[in-house]
């Protein structure tokens, strides 16, 4: 009998008027490694919420471990473990604290299951006391993958737990995954929106608005990878960005350490780093949310420890966590920030209809923000960010927990932006996203390890890909 | 003008809200239905035990007179005074009045009241005092009495008239002074103010935009409380309402710069909401709203004097009670101008669109 069995299973919200999964039927068998796949609201985490027993289906049955998922529940969460998309974690206890929480609420002790996370507590261990809170995020994600197994589970479930953690983390996260799998013997259900994750999987099943698309093998069901060309503008030798040994100190820690490099007028500038190498706090130095402690820096002409407010007119921003306001609509965010940039009502109500059209986005007009599924506001955010037309605009993870096709509309978007002669200053943990950078910078300890086109950088490694030149340098990486 | 488009915003968002415009409406019409009826001082009920040694036709006539009243009612008519406080000792009375021989020219009245209630045993003390004066006076043989009482401004005592301005500074305490302070620590709690940081927004443009809503609400709760004292209670100021109404516009702008400073120390919607929680606890005990000040000790008289919340309270009184001109509480309107003035320039200084 399979592990985990779903029949026919459904689930709306609001009351029937959104449909979060609408009849799936779906099969996975003890020991596999399988892989739930999806654009955002394609009712993944619903599916995860019915199997793990946080919710109620409305109509149809599933199994887990051969218990019912409404009758046996309580048989059913002493056998699995869950890693919700979100951290899970207390961030105000410690490391260890947290683990032995975890193990008392399921009657167990970290001794008794330490075996199993072994390889992953082991590199925890030397900041056993710190905050939670106080962590990276591929340590979190360690440490909440420590959590979910402390209490020797038969299935894991994993919604998403390497977004927004950085490569390195990354591939150590997937490398315990397939141990635990191998050896142990435990079925995991990961999802992820990375294609190198995906194909580590045995099985996989897509999913799309609420239904099962495609089950298989994920050679066989996978759609050939995306590739994007652009045309590289013919650069000026004028610069808009001028960093000379900038430095942030905190303290006795020196976040980001005497950076010195240059960006061009209309270029796309990846600027890489492992979770903690200083990426964002140089980007809020440059963008005059920071003041540098040390060296200095121009954008677009103005320095930015003295004049950062008219650095900011001429700067657009598009931060790591979503940053527009979700109960105003689209169109009302826009016209705010206009407003705030000086437009006249005129020339706010031109742009948003011309924005609009190139973001594809007409249909959403009048939509409170908060109703629309995460791949369009990322596309918002961005809109937004250059709706005053700026010359520059910072883009910091823009394309974080977000799925493979809006990730391509969305670099679409960058290129057109570029192609106006907006110069992109963008950072991201997509190694294959650093390709499609006129030049990119890669961070490792607060300092810039490497710097120039994609190709100059593959070369002078001796390496295929972006992704293993970064694995090159990150792992020279001290710091935690 | 960027400030039309950022109060635009904020007033959406507010009326966006479920749950605030309900609070607005209901608020001053719930704290005027019920503070002015639990929170009153009046005392009503007491029971007095008599022990009449004079047996002369004046204190027969004083034993009715108190009888009568609406606060006193005579529960024991005692041979001795053993069996007076017998009558205290098991709750029948809550004071004994004593008329000795040769009363009134050759004694005065003794009076014993129970003051495990302290608030009681007094009152029942002044009541008995003031109708024993009210009795003795007009007679001509006792014209010895030295003065008679009479209360002005609030001639009945009532401790609604007494209550109600201070109810005022009590809910725009809660609106224009938490709200702010909570609205601005939302932004950086869902990072929305990331975005406004890295704006060319100015920064006092941005916090006028934040307390202008809540000013408007803090007005029209003002004048939604103004119209319920006088459905409710048929009270109305005695001074002159637009005094009033700027008095409550300028101690708006300090709470909302309270609740800026508040915002901008915070990181979280607990921190601010526990640091106004703070300064709402001793702003209302120092200010006067519950206890008379005068009845503080010394040193809390004094701390009374750096609280801004004072003066509001006493201006508020001053108009409904006596009717008070704005130029008799200037000495008022300077301290709460000063201090509004001095908490919009440490909540500018403190707001930082750089670090």
């Amino acid at each position: 009998m399979s592990i985990i069995s779903l029949d026919n299973i459904s689930k709306s919200f609001n009351k029937g008027k959104t449909k979060a999964i609408d009849g799936v039927t779906l099969d996975i068998e003890e020991g596999e490694f399988f892989g739930l796949i999806g654009p955002d609201g394609a009712g993944k985490t619903t599916t995860y919420r019915l199997l793990t027993t946080l919710l109620k289906p409305d109509s149809g049955t599933a199994t887990v471990d051969g218990f019912d998922i409404v009758k046996d529940y309580r048989q059913i969460r002493q056998n699995i473990g869950y890693m919700p998309g979100k951290f899970s974690l207390y961030p105000d206890l410690s490391v260890e604290e947290n683990l032995r929480f975890f193990a008392k609420t399921f009657g167990t002790t970290i001794e008794e299951n330490y075996h199993l996370i072994e390889d992953i507590y082991k590199m925890l261990e030397p900041f056993k006391n710190r905050r939670a809170g106080k962590l990276s995020g591929g340590m979190k994600q360690k440490l909440a993958l420590s959590c979910a197994l402390i209490h020797a589970p038969r299935v894991l479930f994993l919604d998403e737990p390497t977004t927004g953690v950085d490569p390195v983390s990354r591939k150590e996260l997937f490398a315990m995954l397939k141990k635990l799998n191998s050896e142990n013997g435990i079925t995991i259900v990961v999802s992820t929106p990375y294609r190198d994750e995906v194909l580590t999987c045995s099985r996989i099943a897509v999913m799309s608005e609420g239904k099962i698309t495609a089950i298989g093998r994920p050679e066989d069901v996978l759609e050939p990878e995306l590739t994007l060309s652009h045309e590289v503008a013919e650069l000026t030798d004028q610069y808009v960005i001028e960093a000379e040994g900038l430095t942030k100190q905190f303290g006795n820690f020196v976040a980001t350490d005497h950076i010195t490099f240059k960006v061009r007028q209309g270029e796309i500038f990846g600027f890489l780093g492992a979770n903690g190498a200083g990426k964002t706090t140089a980007m809020r130095m440059l963008t005059g949310l920071s003041q540098p402690t040390d060296g200095r820096a121009t954008v677009a002409g103005f320095d930015c420890a003295t004049q950062y407010e008219q650095i900011k007119k001429n700067i657009g921003y598009m931060s790591q966590k979503f940053a527009l306001y979700d109960d105003l609509t689209v169109e009302e965010n826009m016209k705010l920030y206009g407003g705030i940039y000086g437009m006249t009502p005129q020339e706010i109500a031109e742009r948003t209809t011309e924005l609009l059209a190139e973001l594809g986005a007409e249909s959403i007009r009048k939509s409170m923000v908060k109703s629309l599924p995460l791949g369009w506001k990322q596309k918002l955010a961005f809109g937004v960010s250059i709706f005053h037309t700026p010359g520059i605009v910072f883009l910091d993870e823009p394309t974080g927990g977000v799925d493979t096709e809006t990730r391509k509309q969305f670099w679409e978007l960058i290129y057109d932006a570029a192609d106006k002669g907006i110069t992109i200053f963008v950072t991201t943990h997509y190694m294959d996203e650093a390709e499609y950078c006129d030049r990119v910078s890669i961070m490792v300890d607060g300092k810039i390890a490497a710097l120039g086109t994609p190709k100059e950088l593959k070369e002078k490694f001796r390496v295929e890909t972006m992704y293993d030149v970064f694995l090159t340098l990150a792992r020279k990486a001290t710091r935690q | 003008m960027t400030l039309n488009y950022l109060i635009e915003k904020e007033f959406k968002q507010l009326f966006r809200n479920i749950l605030l415009p309900v609070v607005f409406v209901l608020l001053p019409i719930g704290l005027m239905n019920m503070v002015p009826r639990l929170a009153t001082q009046e005392v009503k009920g007491l029971k007095f035990a008599v022990e009449d040694k004079s047996h002369t036709s004046l204190s027969r006539q004083l034993i009715n007179k108190i009888d009568a009243s609406n606060y006193l009612s005579l529960t024991c008519y005692a041979p001795s005074y053993a069996e007076a406080m017998h009558s205290i000792n098991s709750g029948d009375a809550d004071v004994i009045i004593e008329i000795p021989k040769g009363y009134p020219q050759e004694s005065s009245l003794a009076l014993y009241a129970n003051s495990t209630n302290g608030t009681r045993g007094s009152m029942a003390s002044m009541y008995v005092t003031q109708i024993a004066a009210d009795a003795l006076c007009g007679d001509s043989e006792t014209a010895a009495l030295p003065a008679s009482v009479r209360f002005m401004f609030n001639t009945c005592l009532d401790y609604k008239i007494y209550m109600i301005p201070a109810i005022f500074a009590l809910e725009l305490m809660l609106i224009v002074g938490f709200l702010p302070a909570l609205n601005i620590v939302g932004e950086k709690e869902k990072g929305t103010i990331e975005q406004i940081n890295v704006s060319p927004i100015g920064k006092i443009e941005f916090v006028v935009s934040k307390i202008v809503p809540y000013v408007v609400v803090g007005l029209f709760m003002s004048i939604e409380s103004l119209v319920a004292a006088k459905a409710l209670y048929d009270i109305t100021p005695a001074g002159s309402i637009l005094t009033m109404l700027l008095f409550i516009a300028v101690f708006c702008m300090l709470v909302s710069s309270l609740g800026l400073i508040a915002s901008n120390y915070s990181s979280t919607i607990q921190q601010a909401a526990l640091t106004m929680f703070f300064f709402l606890v001793i702003f209302i005990l120092m200010s006067g709203l519950l206890t008379p000040i005068d009845s503080m000790p010394r040193w809390a008289q004094l701390i009374t004097y750096a609280n801004p919340m004072r003066y509001f309270i006493e201006a508020m009184r001053f108009i409904y009670l006596k009717g008070s001109t704005l130029s008799q509480l200037l000495p008022q309107l300077t301290a709460l101008s000063g201090y509004a003035i001095l908490g919009w320039a440490v909540a500018i200084a403190s707001y930082r669109k750089n670090s």
